[in-house]
């Protein structure tokens, strides 16, 4: 590959002009090629920088989420068996990588060792969010902390990402058994705030 | 019972977006990238002294530890400052005493109300230090490697030993103190005489050293005890108020001192202001050019390139010399036998300086 392209950040161009596939970035940094580690950084950042954020909106462990994520990947990509399907195995770590995160802050909190904040809903939900949406994105966020972890991080991956069940359960490591018991207990929860206008 | 539907339901994951923006990507890359050289480095260093020191401890804690009497704290570096710093790990025993263990074998106990903490390695060492309280290390043979154990300004480096250290921090007019009690084996203990010169104590098997730590090097005081039945806890000293008390060395002296040992030829001088600088101030504005300086002494005058290299990716973290560090860096590969990464800098060397002024001699370097 040209030095000059890569020390300029430009990816080598494939016939499409769409760029390398992510099993083309995997197996050239797996080969410690270091533009493709960036390039698969550059081209997931958003994403993992999102679903951090609403994991674990306005904490001030996101961005070590997010590096740790990033990190783990990049240093694990040998055991990454389908080099195709990065984006949805780096979904994975973030999601149980902020599931540590959270155990050990519950923990810390619990013994008295950090203060619990309240999250900023001004600041976390957009505001040109509709009225209905804002107001179940509100009362789910006011309500996730009361839940146990792993219910609160299927009824994030469920009503805010948006995804199938199948797929939050890979994400989670979990059962679909389990995912399906988990959102449960959480969606009970939700349909009984929401019932009472949102307010806790 | 609620229904739960199987397809994929609307995201509202563009209601919620966090506030990023190119610059704040670039920053978070770079942070990334040199958390993970630094991983690599720590990664060696424990395969070859110890295994995952923080592993080992979370596992230890959530089984042994009442947790009510309990704090383990994970350090980080800042996200927002441009270093290599690692992340370490405080460990504190509450009421009662707790064993960990080291992927080698390697026992730690602590005594009720001790605080441990891992620290940046420089070199090889594998290093604690002792904040507070009595730990009893057992540890595996390893002749490579030392096992490092700081208290105060004391500091005890073992292979295959077993002994205990106590420290006591200082607290109102009494000053830090640290004592040293081996049941096998030998330790060293480096301090300081009253005259601010360097000392080495050789502590064998039935042997205590006590002394103080926390001191001024002109300020030393080291009383060793060699009764096998003296009573290991620290004693209480003799104060002499009439001293004015001790502060701690800034890393602008620390790093005057260096320089100025350099300048006098005292090399391993210099190297010890450096190493010590680089692990009390690993934020401070002198870390870059010091760990460049460091650097330059392991390879050149010691001829020891391996030692070098973690140096040399603090001193290219912290863009001091880069252009030089590279291609240093480069070099202690190739003579350390690392032919891979040797390639690797050599290829990263190219590219950030395609005409450089070590191209040419960095040519065959890894071949």
């Amino acid at each position: 590959m040209d030095n000059e392209r890569k020390k300029r950040g430009v990816l080598p161009r494939t016939q499409s002009g769409a760029g390398p596939s992510d099993a083309a970035l995997v197996v050239a940094a797996r080969a410690g090629e270091e533009w493709a580690q960036e390039a698969l950084y550059r081209r997931y950042a958003r994403m993992v920088n999102g679903l951090a954020w609403r994991l674990m909106p306005g904490d001030a462990e996101v961005e070590d989420l997010v590096q740790d994520t990033f990190i783990q990947a990049l240093d694990s990509l040998h055991r990454l068996s389908e080099p195709a399907a990065f984006g949805s195995w780096l979904g994975a770590i973030v999601v149980r990588t902020a599931h540590k995160r959270l155990r050990r802050k519950r923990l810390m909190t619990r013994l008295g060792l950090s203060r619990s904040e309240p999250i900023d809903f001004e600041s976390v939900v957009s505001a040109w969010a509709p009225p209905d949406v804002a107001l179940e994105l509100r009362t789910i966020y006011q309500l996730v902390d009361a839940l146990p972890i792993e219910a609160r991080i299927a009824l994030l991956l469920r009503r805010v990402e948006g995804l199938p069940l199948g797929e939050i359960a890979e994400r989670m490591g979990l059962s679909l058994a389990t995912v399906k018991r988990r959102l449960e207990i959480a969606e009970a929860a939700l349909k009984e705030r929401l019932s009472q206008g949102g307010t806790s | 019972m609620i229904r739960l539907d199987e397809c994929k339901r609307e995201s509202r994951a563009r209601f919620i977006e966090p506030p990023s923006g190119e610059v704040d990507l670039a920053r978070q890359w770079w942070a990334i990238e040199t958390r993970r050289r630094g991983r690599r480095v720590l990664h060696r260093r424990w395969a070859v002294g110890g295994g995952l020191v923080a592993a080992t401890v979370a596992m230890v804690l959530m089984v042994a530890v009442p947790p009510t009497n309990t704090s383990v704290t994970d350090g980080q570096r800042p996200a927002d400052i441009p270093e290599s710093e690692m992340r370490s790990t405080l460990i504190e025993s509450g009421g009662a005493s707790f064993a960990m263990y080291l992927v080698d074998g390697s026992r730690i106990e602590l005594e009720p109300r001790t605080r441990l903490e891992t620290e940046d390695s420089v070199g090889r060492d594998v290093v604690f230090s002792l904040h507070r309280g009595r730990a009893m290390f057992d540890v595996a043979v390893d002749v490579d490697r030392h096992f490092v154990v700081l208290a105060g300004t004391v500091r005890v480096s073992v292979s295959g030993t077993r002994f205990s250290v106590a420290y006591e921090p200082a607290r109102g007019e009494s000053r830090a103190q640290a004592a040293v009690h081996v049941e096998r084996g030998v330790v060293q203990v480096d301090t300081r005489s009253s005259s601010g010169e360097p000392e080495v104590h050789r502590v064998g098997a039935g042997q205590s050293w006590v002394g103080i730590a926390d001191i001024d090097p002109s300020d030393a005081v080291a009383v060793e005890v060699e009764d096998p039945h003296v009573d290991s806890q620290v004693p209480s000293m003799h104060d002499d108020t009439s001293r004015p008390r001790p502060s701690r060395q800034t890393a602008s002296e620390l790093f005057e001192e260096a320089r100025t040992a350099r300048h006098e030829g005292r090399d391993a001088d210099a190297a010890r202001k450096y190493e010590l600088l680089l692990r009390r101030f690993p934020r401070d504005g002198h870390v870059g050019l010091s760990a460049f300086e460091l650097a330059r002494i392991r390879m050149d005058v010691f001829d020891d390139a391996r030692s070098a290299i973690e140096p040399l990716e603090r001193a290219i973290a912290a863009r001091v010399f880069r252009e030089d560090a590279m291609a240093r860096l480069v070099r202690a590969y190739h003579e350390s036998g690392q032919a891979a990464r040797c390639r690797a800098a050599r290829e990263h060397y190219l590219e950030s300086y395609p005409n450089g002024l070590h191209r040419d001699a960095l040519a065959t370097c890894g071949e």
